[in-house]
């Protein structure tokens, strides 16, 4: 498994986001999409953990929608969106497939986030989204789920590291 | 993950003979019995450096696994087990992981013949592919969603595909042609959960996207005449269609919501594990069997749904040719999972077992005389579905007695993909897959151009390899061979 260099068109996707994102401005959030044969996947990075879930959340939507939500217009819908987890790992993995499982459900695609709390044994947000069907699909389409294979959270006093593969 | 992939598998691995290499239990600690890999010598070597063999090695500490950890020539890298993997656990000691399955429960592919030969829909195909764009419901939202009303699916988890034709999806005879029936028997919907029933309530009759697809075939040979005429396969030039999708999302809920209780079960069965996903729990345990009937329930739903998609593909075929309805003859040759946990009973070492057979990207393989393949086709063994790519061929075999005695009668279940979906849209970047597969006279539709890249012949092995080393293994042997016509992706 190999993070994407500065050569590699994602990491231009996550420059791009960076800059476009007040709530990141400043930060050193990102993502980068993981290579994987069958499947896909995301390392993201934040100054805290809050930063760092988040910017994985938009990576997820990424690879299904083939660019960045925050690109695309359309009313937007409010939803607070709370998981529980033993660990830092599980928290990730619970936060996402929560995100999966709302846009499965309520066709949402989240475009930002505001964490109330992000430390086991909880995570709870506000996250704002559009439409679905405001949104193009150019990318791979469906995520099926989030797995445990690979999966990582390192946390230092100023930078959170995390890496997820998806199932397609 | 336990240890990191060699560069070259061959210093590790022991070849058997052409297709057959072993992988030793010395080879990491906690493997509880060798692993066996099913390939040619060009695919080991193509796998210098995957992690799939790792994951064969990690497959094999699972507790109450027996014989050996098994993988498919398709094998490819995977989550917790790989893509083409088959574990057989002892019921009585042995565990159930829900990695081991897979989050697409039921993940299968059915087989459909029809009576229209090529030269009769050739001016149609574009219309027909349209219609079933059009009519089976793809990619994500409410694009890949039904309208109308909500569907009580307590039904489908219940009964599979029988309750599919009861409620209007298809004919009787349709059942009598699906692996268990449609129906496994130790489903228990109960143990569905709400949020899993929301997900998969709209998506009934639903292909999906990512390697989902609808195909449009013509038969190309035909090379078991016998076998050929008992699935109905009578000649190069037959019309016949393939469906891959499978629980939807109810499927990945049920795999999602079990993965976290099985994590947080592990230590209380004492249970270490070289890699998360293959969380798991014993069997016989109130978590092992809650899986269990979640899971044949989800497998149930998976039934329904290739069931219902059947139904309205006959109706786009019969609003495209027209009438008289009685004209146009779609039947079932088969439906096969390729991501199940089933309870078995088969032979290890001479002796009788109960078992839970785990295929992940692996489908089942009965031979002549067993008496779990339907009636019509017991002379001959159970028909086996193996999908190419989209712009080459996909491959009908049946199960041989060879299936039986080494790999709990199973074999491969696809092409298996060597491109990672990031190398393919490099390697494709700029080429219109449309274009050039209109070029070779295949009609594309799909929602996305890069999920197009994604899948394309260039991402997978050339699906006539995996079948060779099949039959060279004596474990499955090739009746005919199908070329696309028309595709529909999600």
């Amino acid at each position: 498994m190999q993070r994407h260099t500065s050569k590699d068109a994602c990491t231009t996707t996550v420059t791009s986001m960076e800059a476009k994102n007040s709530t990141l401005a400043g930060s050193t959030s990102g993502y980068a999409f993981l290579e994987h044969t069958a499947d896909v996947g995301v390392t993201a990075w934040g100054p805290d953990p809050s930063a760092a879930f988040a910017a994985a959340a938009r990576g997820m939507f990424a690879i299904m929608l083939g660019g960045e939500p925050s690109d695309r217009t359309g009313p937007a819908t409010e939803y607070t969106v709370e998981v529980t987890g033993d660990s830092w790992p599980d928290l990730l993995v619970n936060w996402l497939a929560e995100l999966l499982f709302l846009m499965s459900v309520e066709d949402v695609v989240a475009q930002a986030y505001e964490f109330a709390a992000c430390a086991p044994p909880s995570c709870s947000a506000k996250v704002t989204g559009i439409l679905l069907e405001n949104s193009d699909v150019s990318g791979i389409g469906e995520i099926k789920a989030v797995t445990y294979h690979q999966l990582m959270v390192e946390i230092k006093p100023s930078h959170t590291h995390v890496q997820v593969i998806f199932d397609i | 993950m336990g240890k990191n992939a060699p560069q070259n598998w061959r210093s590790v691995l022991k070849q058997r003979d052409a297709v057959r290499w072993e992988l030793p239990a010395s080879y990491m600690p906690g493997m509880r019995v060798p692993g066996m890999i099913y390939a040619d010598e060009a695919m080991i070597d193509a796998m210098a450096g995957d992690m799939a063999i790792q994951q064969v090695a990690n497959m094999a500490t699972l507790p109450g696994i027996v014989g050996h950890a098994l993988a498919m020539p398709d094998i490819h890298w995977g989550y917790g087990f790989p893509i083409g993997g088959v574990a057989a656990m002892r019921v009585d000691d042995g565990v159930v992981s829900p990695g081991g399955v897979g989050f697409d429960i039921n993940c299968g592919v059915r087989l459909l013949r029809t009576n229209l030969h090529e030269r009769a829909v050739k001016g149609s195909l574009p219309e027909i592919v349209n219609q079933l764009f059009r009519d089976v419901p793809t990619g994500l939202g409410r694009r890949g969603k039904r309208r109308g009303r909500p569907t009580n699916v307590e039904g489908a988890l219940a009964e599979g595909a029988a309750w599919a034709v009861e409620n209007g999806h298809g004919r009787p005879e349709d059942i009598t042609a699906i692996e268990a029936g449609g129906c496994l028997p130790n489903a228990d919907p109960a143990e569905v959960s709400d949020r899993a029933r929301q997900r998969g309530a709209p998506q009934l009759g639903t292909l999906g996207s990512g390697n989902h697809f609808l195909e449009v075939q013509a038969v190309e040979t035909i090379a078991d005449e016998k076998a050929a005429h008992a699935f109905g396969i009578t000649e190069p030039g037959q019309i016949m269609l393939s469906i891959h999708t499978g629980s939807r999302g109810l499927g990945h809920q049920v795999c999602q919501e079990f993965l976290g209780t099985m994590q947080r079960a592990l230590a209380h069965y004492g249970i270490s594990l070289p890699d998360k996903q293959l969380a798991c729990a014993p069997i016989k345990s109130p978590e092992g069997q809650a899986y269990l009937g979640a899971m044949a329930a989800a497998a149930n739903f998976a039934f329904a749904n290739r069931q219902a998609i059947t139904e309205r593909i006959r109706r786009a075929f019969q609003h495209v040719l027209g009438p008289p309805e009685s004209a146009i003859e779609i039947g079932v040759v088969y439906d096969v999972a390729h991501n199940i946990a089933k309870l078995e009973r088969h032979r290890v070492n001479g002796k009788e077992m109960d078992l839970c057979v785990h295929r992940k990207g692996a489908t089942r393989a009965l031979p002549a005389g067993d008496p779990e393949v339907p009636a019509k086709y017991r002379a001959v063994g159970q028909p086996v579905l193996i999908p190419g790519d989209m712009g080459r061929y996909s491959y009908i075999l049946v199960g041989e007695a060879q299936a039986r005695r080494e790999t709990f009668a199973s074999t491969c279940h696809g092409a298996g993909r060597v491109l990672s979906r990031g190398a393919a849209k490099r390697k494709l970047a700029g080429v219109d897959i449309a274009k050039l597969l209109r070029g070779k006279g295949i009609v594309v539709r799909a929602n996305s151009k890069a999920g197009l890249a994604e899948e394309a012949s260039e991402a997978y092995k050339d699906v006539r390899d995996v079948v060779d080393v099949v039959e060279r293994s004596g474990i499955a042997r090739v009746v005919a061979r199908v070329r696309p016509l028309g595709v529909i992706k999600g």
